[in-house]
Formats: C-alpha cells, structure tokens, sequence
C-alpha cells in the first residue's frame, strides 16, 4: 500500500502540472461566472456576513490554495523539463 | 487636523527614502551583489502595479456605489495567474529571446518587424494610458485636499507630475537597454506595494475591529442590496468586468512591462501564479467593509472615492489617514513610474527612432552617437508622456469622468488581445490581419466608448450621442445597429472585441504572410523548439563587418560595443580585429540592437548595413527547412503506420497459413489411419477365419495367407511412404547427390517394371535427345520417382493398346523427362490437387495406391534441386514432366555401376 503510494508521487511532468494548473482557473471559472455562480447568490447571512460575499472569497481562496500547492512541482518540473520535447513537433493546427 | 507642514514632511521624506533606495539599489545590482532583488517575491511585488490608485481609493468607491461587482477586476487576473501559466511562460520566452521591450515591440516583431504595427500599437496604448496617468494625479491632488483642505490643485498635480518624471528619468533610462531590468525603480515599487496592501489593511482592521466592533457587525441593518448590488450579481456586467480584467493583466502596456520585460527568470512566474493572487486577495479583504462604514459612518454628500482617507480622519486616526495618504500616493506613483517608462520605451522605440532613422538617412559616416540620440529620445517621451497626462487632467478639469477612464482604458487595450493570442499560437494570422483588427478594434472602442465617455463635449456631439451619427439611429454609439438594453460597457466590448477579432481572423485568412511574417510567426509559435540564433540569415558577402561596428558603436555605445564585439570574436576565434560578419554574428548584434531600439528598428538598421532590405534566400530555405521539418514528422508516422498496417496483414496470412496447416495435418491423421484401417481389416477378418474355423481347405487357407501377406506388404509400403514423406518434408531424410546418368536410370526403371510391362502389353517409346545425360541427382531416388511415374502409367491406362513415351530434353541448366501416355491422362480440375498427399485421379479406382506416390515423388525431386510437374499438352492430354539440374562437372565421373 504505502509503496503503491510512493510510486504515484513521482514526479509530474510540466505538462500534466499545467493542464492542472488550467483545469483549476476553469473550475475557478465555472464557480464564478455566471450561470454555476448565479445559484449561490443567496439572501441569508452567516454569522452577520452576506453569503455571496463569503462564497466569492471562498472560492478564491481556495484557487490560491490549490495553484501554491501547485506551485513547487511545477517549478521544479520546468528545471527538469527539456524545453525542445515540451510540445509536439507535430500538431494538425500546423498544416494551415 | 494633519497640518501641511507636517503631510508636505513626510511625502517628501517618502519619496526621498524611495529615490535613496533605488539609487542603491542600481548601484549594488550594478556591483552584482544584488541577488535578493531578483527573488520572486520581489517579481510578484512588481506585478502588483496593477493595483493603482483606481483600486486604492476606486475599489471602495466602486464598492459603495455598485456593491460587490469591485471584485471582478480582481478575479480576472487571478483566474490568469492561477492557470494560464503556459501563456504568460511563453510570452516570457518570447520576451527574452527575442529581445522584446514593450508589447508594442512583441506584436511588430512577430508580424514580420512591422513598423506600421508597432506605430499604431503605441497611438493606442498612449492614449490608453494617458487618461489614466490623469486619473492618478487626479487622485494623489484629492487626497491631498481631503487632508489639507483648499490648494492649488494644478500646482500640486505638476509637482507631482514632474517629481514622477525625475524619479522615472532618472532610474529608468539609466541604461539604454530597454531590455534590462531597471533594479531601483523594482525596488522602489516592491516598496510601495508593500505600503499600499499594509494601508489598506490596516485602515480596514482599524475600521472592523476598532470602530464597528468585527466583521458581523459591521453588515448590520445594512439591506442586501447595497452589498450585493442592484438586480442580479452575476449578469453580463459581471462577465465582461471578468473578462476585461483578464484580458489587462496581460495587455496593459505596464503589466508587459513587469511582467514580461523586467522577467528575468521563468520560474518566478509559478511563485507569482498564486502570491500575486494573494496579494490581491489581500487588498480586496477589506474593501467592502470599509465601504459599508463609509456609508454609515460619512455623511451623505461625502465622497465614496476618499472613504479610505475619510475614515480614519473623521474618527480622529490621523496617523492611519497619513499612512493611507501614503498607501494612496503609493499605488499612484508606482504605477505612474512603470507606465511611463513602459510608454516611452514604445513612443521612442518606434516613433522617435525612426523617424531620427530617416532624417539620418545616407549619413553613415556621421560620428555622432545614435546611443545619445536614444537616452535623449526616451527621457524626452517620459517627459512627454507625463506631460500629456498633466495636460488631460488639466483639460479634463478633475471632473468624475476621469472616474470611469480605468474600465475605458481596459477595454482599450484589450483589442491587443486577438493579435497577441493569434500571434503566439496561431501560424495562419498575418500582419495585415493583425493590422486590419487592431484598426477596428480601436475605431470601434473609441466610436463606442472613449469618446461617449466626454458626455459629448469632444468630438462626438451629445446629438451624435442621442439620435446617432449623421441621424441614422442605426449607428448610435450605445447601441450600435439597434443593440439596445445592454449596459454601455458590455456593449462595446461585445462589439469592439467581437469586430477586432472577426476582421483579424478574417483578413489573416484571405491575405498571405510575407516570408518574413512567416518565419517571425514560427519562431514565436514554437519558441521552446528553437534555439537562439540560428534564424535570420544575410549574405555575408556584401556585409562589412566594419560598418556593423560603427552601427553598434553609435547605438550601444563605443565600449559596449567594443565587449560585443569582442566576445563574438572570441567565439569565431577570431585572435585579432573584428570578428567575420557571419550569420549567427549578425543575428546575435540584431538581438542586441532589439534591445535597445526595438525589433523593427534594429531590424532596419542592420539590414540597411549588411545591404539587404528584404527578405533572403537563406532566410526562405529556413522557412522551406522549418515547414519540411513538419512534412518529414509527418511523412514518419505515417510511414510507421503503414509498416503496422503491413505488419497486421501479414500475420493475419501466417495465421490463415497455420489455420490451414492445422486443417491439413488433421485431414492428413485421418487419411492415414483410414488408409491404415483397410488393410489392417483383411488382415484381422482373414487370420481371424484362418484361427477359429476348421472348415477351411488348405487351398483355401493357402489363399488366405498369401492375401494376409499381400497385405502385410502393402501397410509396410504405406508406411514406408508415411515415413518417407515425413522424412521429406522435414528435411531430415538424407540424400547425397552425386553425378549420375540419367538415361541408364530410366532403362533401370523400366527393367524393374518389366514384369509388369510385359503384362499390360505396354509398348515403351525413348526419345532421348543424347545417349548421356548427366545429372547432379541421388540415383536410387530418381528411380524410385520414375518407377511410380512409369508405373502409374502402365497401372491407370485404360486405352486397349497402351503406349508410354519418356522423352529427354537437355534445356541450359536442366535436364527435362517427359512421361506421357495415351492412357487418359490426368483432367484439368484433377490438376491442382494431384500432387497433394492421399490424392488419386479419377483413374485410381483400378488400383488401391494410398496416393502418396506422387507427392513423395515431387518432394524428392525438390530436394534434390529439381521439380516434377504435371503438363497439359496442346491437344490437353497431360503427362509429367520431370527436371533433374544438369551436372556442373563437364567431364562425367564414370561412377554408374
């Protein structure tokens, strides 16, 4: 068990940390804009502050949290990335 | 009251401490012991300029007038930071590799070094910029009255004003490389964005603990509406301010500047994606509180803008109030400072230089020092660029219109975004595409919303306004074509930006790249593929490596120039004298001069220099080189899966092939043990009647036991055969070949036939072409073969006088035996299986043959270099051919017994 979980924290690559990295902003994005946001736009206080106002710097805090946890592997993974492999000689976009 | 005397102290006493630490600063990042200021936390700090006096004094304004909508200029640049990190690492990438110095520099350069682009990017951000400049002298002279009651505010703004341009002057055009990091002046803004997030969190800790007593309380008896905002929060309004905000954090010409331009490691930029969102989390904590206290602690008629300043003033926290006076002036000078130097760098960079370019123009040999000629350039353009924002304030009369010129000037340079986007990630987009939607990007933001935003004093009447241009309703600015009932903003960004993007994509399409273009396209799209230096290439032979010294000498400096060139011809190993204007040399000096003039000056420069105006051949094939690079990788994979697609099919035979054999070996098993089973049966019937009946006469029994015999003989036959073919087909059965003579075998084998022969009344025909034919053949089983050839046709002829011809026919490398006979032959549709194992022809129902003969007989004379076949004859009576190889040696072995 505690060695399958080693296996799984190798290192990611700066690939795989920057698509998480977007996933995050567009889960961010979802969240905050209309029309996912407009479902939390709530008349009711807890302890005395609007919610709206709570799940808005919740939200972003919990951005914040996630990408500096984020943060270290990926500028660790640009160390080790060779930048001529990080991205695909080829792509279908190119033959335009 | 804060006494004049006493606020005058301490501003002064503040920017001195700031010019004191620049000056240091530079000094000691110029002694290289300086490392600390090129930490990320430093860069992030940078980054913050983004929060200007609009967010120090504005966000709370906003706040209290709209409610919670404030947050989504701070959202935007969260949303970026967090996640768009591939975009902001590769504009990094592009920013030093290329040498750029303003973002007006990024878009000329990579639409093939277009001066017409970089001009008009610099029209646009100077008159983004401008107005906002105004707006924050505007606030600094506000704060200022709001402290110290009635002054003079043109006065104080021009002292601010030219106090700024000193600071700017003097700490960012120390050096004439634009593309170095200037050290005081990042120190000197990680300063005061340390002061303005500590301002502004300690008037808001100050406001919610000290005075309202937490953060529940301070909401009390406040209605939902003023926190949240009339109707719904998240509506269109709320998505364009996202949008909006976003889009700045990376077009706005000094968010380029500190993030792109002053970058001086990549990595920062991971720490910046979510310190900078911190640190803007941390300015936004308070804002709506301090608001909502605004509100009930001010009176009415107070303005919401100062509320920063008005609290801690009116509850008697005169301490607080100078700390956010300075938060205040913190936010607005920085950002002031950054946008002047990011500003000037584009209006001298690609306005002043060339046009000094041209008026220099056949003037090579003039010593004077371009290097001058720059520094003066640029100080002169932050002169001008902050004397322009004087001006505006000026003009503009303080009024609150300046108020709305931050979400203005957003949208502004938010039509930087499609170029910039297409620019680095799409190949087909092209200057003119580029060029086209900048155009109407900005035709419509100003038609739009710039002009509008004067309430019609300029230009656009407010009739123009009300009923549309030249009456035509159709073309009101607020609501173009009949686009009613949206707020003023989102209508012209939807119309800017969805027209700036439309034409830009449009255009790119229906126009071609210049080759230029085309390879400044590819460099930028791929430019974590490409190394440095190994792009645009001159014909050296008509360069002079003395004229290019000269050219780097007047706009780098003599001793700059002198390092340069130097270095570059150590690297050629060049001991003496200048080193070989070869390609990567004058790449490389073309990176440098970037540096300091711009892409498409330096470019200008050299290519006046090195005698070539426009593109070269060399520069094509790299094109050529960089699109075959594509087709190869291409072609590669797709040969690759042709060879699996082949490799597929032939497994899928062998795999047929193996199914087959499989069938075969199993009809083979049963054939066998059919062929077997028969004689196996009389044998058994006939012993069995011989052992238990005593009726059975001698002659009789005599009978029964030669059958047995008969039999015995034939499965020992079969199975010699079996074994044979077994042998055969392995190839285990050993044969030597040796130099025989194939006419005394054919007379051996009809010998052996004799009996036989004579019994059938069989008439032989030779025809032999030679009475010798030698042959490399094993001697017994060449007669094994013609006897079952002979003998089948002595045994299956059904004509009434049989006859057999065997004729020989030497051919160049083969001796050719025919068999034939007039006996019936072999049919057509017999032909194709009557070499396979237990296969008889029609003819063999007067015979119990197991029909291994022929098979065995074909799997000899292949083994031994030979073939046996079954021919069709003109009139289609079939014989057999066999072909034995011919004997190399040409003197026969007597060896025949």
């Amino acid at each position: 068990m505690s060695s399958e979980r080693r296996r799984s924290k190798r290192p990611l690559t700066y690939r795989q940390l920057s698509d998480r990295a977007l996933v995050l902003s567009l889960v961010g994005c979802l969240f905050l804009l209309p029309p996912l946001a407009g479902i939390f736009q709530l008349d009711i206080r807890i302890l005395g502050i609007p919610f709206t106002g709570l799940y808005l710097f919740g939200v972003w805090a919990a951005l914040i949290i996630g990408c500096a946890l984020l943060s270290k592997p990926l500028q660790d993974s640009v160390d080790l990335e060779n930048p001529e492999t990080e991205e695909s000689p080829y792509k279908p976009e190119d033959r335009s | 009251m804060l006494s004049v005397d006493l606020l005058l102290a301490v501003c002064l006493g503040y920017v001195a401490l700031l010019f004191a630490l620049a000056f240091y600063v530079d000094r000691r990042a110029r002694q290289g012991h300086a490392r600390w200021i090129q930490s990320p936390v430093i860069f992030t700090l940078s980054i913050s300029v983004y929060c200007t006096s609009w967010t120090f004094y504005g966000a709370v304004g906003s706040a209290a007038r709209n409610g919670i909508e404030f947050i989504t200029i701070y959202l935007g640049p969260t949303l970026v930071f967090i996640g768009w990190w591939f975009l902001l690492r590769k504009l990094v990438r592009i920013g030093r590799e290329h040498r750029i110095t303003s973002i007006a520099d990024l878009i000329s350069s990579r639409y093939g070094k277009s001066s017409s682009l970089a001009v008009l990017v610099t029209l646009m951000a100077l008159m983004a910029t401008t107005p906002y400049i105004a707006l924050q002298l505007q606030s600094v002279t506000r704060s200022y009255q709001a402290i110290v009651g009635d002054v003079d505010v043109n006065v104080s703004a021009f002292v601010i004003a030219a106090g700024m341009a000193l600071f700017t002057i003097l700490f960012g055009t120390r050096n004439v490389d634009a593309n170095e990091r200037h050290h005081g002046v990042v120190a000197a803004i990680a300063v005061e964005a340390v002061i303005k997030l500590a301002a502004l969190l300690a008037v808001g800790l100050f406001v919610v603990f000290g005075v309202a007593g937490g953060i529940g309380p301070i909401f009390e008896n406040v209605d939902t509406e003023t926190i949240y905002g009339a109707g719904e929060i998240f509506d269109a309004r709320w998505v364009t301010l996202t949008f909006l905000s976003a889009t700045a954090i990376i077009c706005l010409p000094r968010q380029f500047q500190v993030t792109v331009v002053e970058n001086v490691d990549e990595r920062h930029l991971a720490t910046a994606s979510w310190l900078f969102p911190l640190y803007l989390f941390g300015m936004c904590l308070f804002v709506m509180p301090i608001a909502i206290a605004g509100l009930k602690f001010l009176p009415a008629d107070a303005n919401p803008d100062l509320y920063v300043l008005a609290l801690p003033l009116s509850l008697g926290r005169e301490d607080l109030a100078l700390l956010a006076f300075l938060g205040g002036f913190s936010s607005a000078t920085s950002m002031v400072i950054v946008a002047a130097i990011a500003v000037s760098t584009m209006v001298s960079n690609h306005i002043i230089v060339p046009i000094s370019l041209y008026l220099l123009r056949g003037r090579r040999e003039v010593s004077g020092d371009v290097r001058q000629l720059l520094l003066t350039s640029r100080r002169f353009s932050i002169a001008a660029v902050l004397g322009l924002g004087f001006l505006y304030f000026q003009a503009s009369g303080g009024s609150d219109a300046l108020a709305a010129i931050g979400l203005i000037a957003f949208v502004g340079v938010a039509q930087f975004l499609p170029s910039l986007l297409g620019g680095i990630f799409w190949r087909g987009s092209t200057r003119s595409g580029a060029l086209a939607g900048l155009l109407t990007g900005f035709a419509v933001w100003a038609y739009t919303l710039f002009l509008p935003s004067f309430g019609g004093s300029v230009i656009l009447s407010s009739e123009v306004l009300e009923s549309g241009l030249f009456g035509i309703a159709a073309l009101r600015p607020q609501s173009l074509f009949g686009l009613d009932g949206l707020d003023p903003l989102v209508h012209a960004v939807v119309w800017s930006m969805g027209a700036n993007t439309l034409v830009f994509m449009v255009v790119s399409v229906m126009s071609t790249a210049s080759p230029l273009d085309r390879l400044q396209g590819a460099l930028f799209i791929d430019v974590f593929r490409n190394r440095p230096n190994e792009t645009t290439r001159f014909d050296p032979g008509q360069t002079n490596a003395e004229d290019l010294f000269v050219l780097a000498q007047r706009i780098l400096g003599a001793q700059p120039a002198r390092q340069l060139f130097d270095q570059i011809a150590s690297e050629q190993n060049v001991t003496t004298g200048l080193p070989q204007p070869t390609d990567a040399m004058i790449v490389k000096l073309e990176r440098e001069l970037a540096g300091n003039v711009g892409a498409a000056s330096a470019h200008a420069m050299v290519a006046r220099v090195a005698g070539r105006g426009s593109i070269s051949i060399t520069e094509l094939i790299d094109i050529a080189d960089e699109t075959q690079r594509l087709i190869e990788t291409s072609r590669e994979l797709s040969s690759k899966s042709a060879k699996l697609t082949t490799m597929t099919d032939e497994l899928r035979k062998a795999n047929q092939q193996l199914r087959q054999l499989d069938l075969q070996k199993d009809e083979f098993l049963s054939q066998v043990s059919h062929e077997l089973r028969t004689p196996m049966t009389s044998i058994r019937s006939f012993s069995e009647i011989l052992l238990s009946a005593e009726a059975v006469s001698e002659e009789e029994s005599q009978r029964f036991v030669s059958i047995i015999h008969e039999e015995s003989q034939r499965l020992t036959r079969l199975l010699d055969e079996i074994l044979d073919m077994g042998r055969l087909e392995a190839g285990t059965l050993e044969m030597s070949l040796s130099t025989v003579e194939a006419n005394h075998i054919i007379e051996a084998a009809i010998d052996t036939l004799d009996g036989l022969i004579r019994k059938k009344h069989v008439k032989i025909h030779r025809d032999f072409e030679q009475n010798q034919n030698w042959v490399q053949a094993n001697e017994d089983r060449t007669q094994q073969v013609l006897i079952n050839l002979i003998s089948n046709s002595v045994k299956y002829n059904i004509s009434e006088n049989p006859e057999i011809t065997v004729r020989c026919t030497i051919l160049s490398e083969a001796l050719q035996i025919d068999i034939s006979d007039n006996g019936g032959g072999v049919k057509r549709e017999e032909a194709s299986t009557i070499f396979d194992k237990f296969s008889r022809g029609h003819r063999s129902q007067l015979d119990h043959g197991a029909g291994l003969g022929l098979s065995i007989s074909r799997a000899i004379a292949r083994a031994m270099g030979g073939d046996l076949t079954l021919q069709f004859a003109q009139d289609e009576t079939s014989f057999f051919r066999l072909k034995l190889p011919l004997s190399d040696d040409s003197v026969p072995v007597a060896q025949t017994s």
